[in-house]
């Protein structure tokens, strides 16, 4: 027994001491590194394609702010500043002609500044329409707002009907007719001419 | 090392000469014992050696916190540890079918009784299969230790930062270890020796 004890204790330390040694094949460490390298290479690309991407994704998202920026600006331009403050709308170009609907256009009362149409006022202006189509003035700066006469006048214009304001037009046509203006008439001039005693009184 | 002497990762990094000798100084110090660690768990050249390679990858991609590594030798054995047991874990289990015990014993037990000397026994390829069977066959927590030991004759300090336990908890572990297995063994011999009887 003790004999056996013994044995068994020699065996299992020789067994241990057997079991420790696996050798790996020749160029181990030759292999590691170049599958070190290799990884780092791989990692050095994917860093430079992440880069690459982020770089790309932050530039498209300044380009969509500058849009978003650039579209909020247009919808706040001056042209629709001018419409909002009070139906007016920028006087024509010195070239262009004034609308040809005489029922539906006011006449200027102040320069530089026309009365709104009358289609543009009976109908509520679409700001989503106006944000796609906006109109630049032709004047700069915008004119000012409506004075109250004029806005006086706009409600008028409103609430006649078109017949009324038709009927009452030839009337005021009429009336301007009636009144002939006279051609100026300008009276000869009479200079009479020099005389000798006129004369000498101007040498002494 | 012929191949990797004249600084192989320069070629990639140009720029991390110093991170580069550090690298191959460590492959050339301690890939055996990494390999011996992973061979231990694995029982496989092909996938100690991969298991190998895939710490020292790990290894250098920590390049920039290798200076909180206190110490370098058992951050890399723990590594190799963990990569080959994750291996293992992965791996298909071995169509070969395990190595009968009483076999292998009864084979032990006539080179004995033949007057083979312990040492010659212990050479032999029925000794390791047997005395592989009975190290998978402990519980794991004094497996592990007892695997470390023999695979390149980590101190117990270096077992005890691998396995993360007390220096004395891995001391006691690897002295039941070696009980046990010396029991079973005893039985074993004393088993076949009867029958042989």
């Amino acid at each position: 027994m003790e004999n056996n004890n013994k044995f068994v204790e020699k065996l299992l330390d020789s067994a241990l001491l057997h079991r420790t040694k696996p050798e790996p094949a020749p160029g181990l460490e030759a292999r590691i590194l170049e599958r070190v390298r290799a990884d780092a290479g791989e990692q050095s690309d994917r860093k430079k394609l992440w880069k690459f991407w982020v770089a790309a994704v932050a530039a498209g998202a300044a380009v969509a702010m500058i849009t978003m920026i650039y579209v909020a600006n247009r919808s706040h331009s001056p042209a629709a500043n001018t419409t909002q403050a009070g139906n007016a709308v920028p006087a024509p170009a010195p070239g262009e002609k004034p609308a040809a609907n005489t029922e539906a256009t006011l006449q200027p009362r102040s320069k530089g500044v026309v009365a709104a149409p009358m289609q543009a006022a009976r109908h509520e202006r679409k700001p989503t329409h106006r944000a796609e189509t906006p109109h630049w003035p032709s004047q700069f700066p915008t004119p000012a707002p409506l004075s109250p006469e004029e806005k006086a006048l706009i409600q008028y214009v409103r609430d006649t009907p078109p017949q009324d304001l038709a009927a009452s037009y030839p009337q005021q046509e009429a009336e301007s007719e009636s009144f002939e203006i006279k051609p100026l008439e300008i009276a000869p001039l009479d200079i009479p001419p020099l005389s000798a005693a006129s004369t000498q009184q101007v040498s002494q | 090392m012929p191949e990797s002497s004249d600084g192989a990762l320069c070629e990639t990094f140009p720029m991390a000469a110093s991170s580069t000798d550090q690298m191959e100084q460590a492959v050339r110090e301690h890939s055996r014992t990494l390999y011996a660690i992973a061979y231990s768990v694995l029982r496989n050249h092909h996938d100690a050696e991969e298991a190998t390679q895939e710490t020292f990858v790990r290894f250098w991609r920590h390049r920039e916190r290798w200076v909180l590594i206190r110490n370098r030798r058992a951050w890399l054995a723990r590594t190799t540890w963990r990569v080959a047991l994750d291996m293992l874990r992965s791996r298909r289990p071995e169509n070969d079918p395990p190595v009968s015990l009483s076999e292998a014993a009864g084979a032990i037990s006539k080179l004995q009784a033949a007057g083979i000397p312990a040492d010659e026994i212990a050479a032999r390829q029925e000794m390791m299969a047997l005395l592989d069977r009975l190290i998978e066959s402990l519980p794991e927590d004094l497996r592990h230790p007892l695997k470390l030991s023999l695979a390149e004759e980590l101190s117990s300090r270096e077992i005890s930062d691998v396995l993360e336990i007390p220096e004395g908890t891995v001391r006691q572990r690897l002295w039941q270890a070696r009980q046990i297995l010396k029991e079973k063994l005893l039985v074993l011999l004393e088993g076949t020796h009867g029958k042989q009887q």
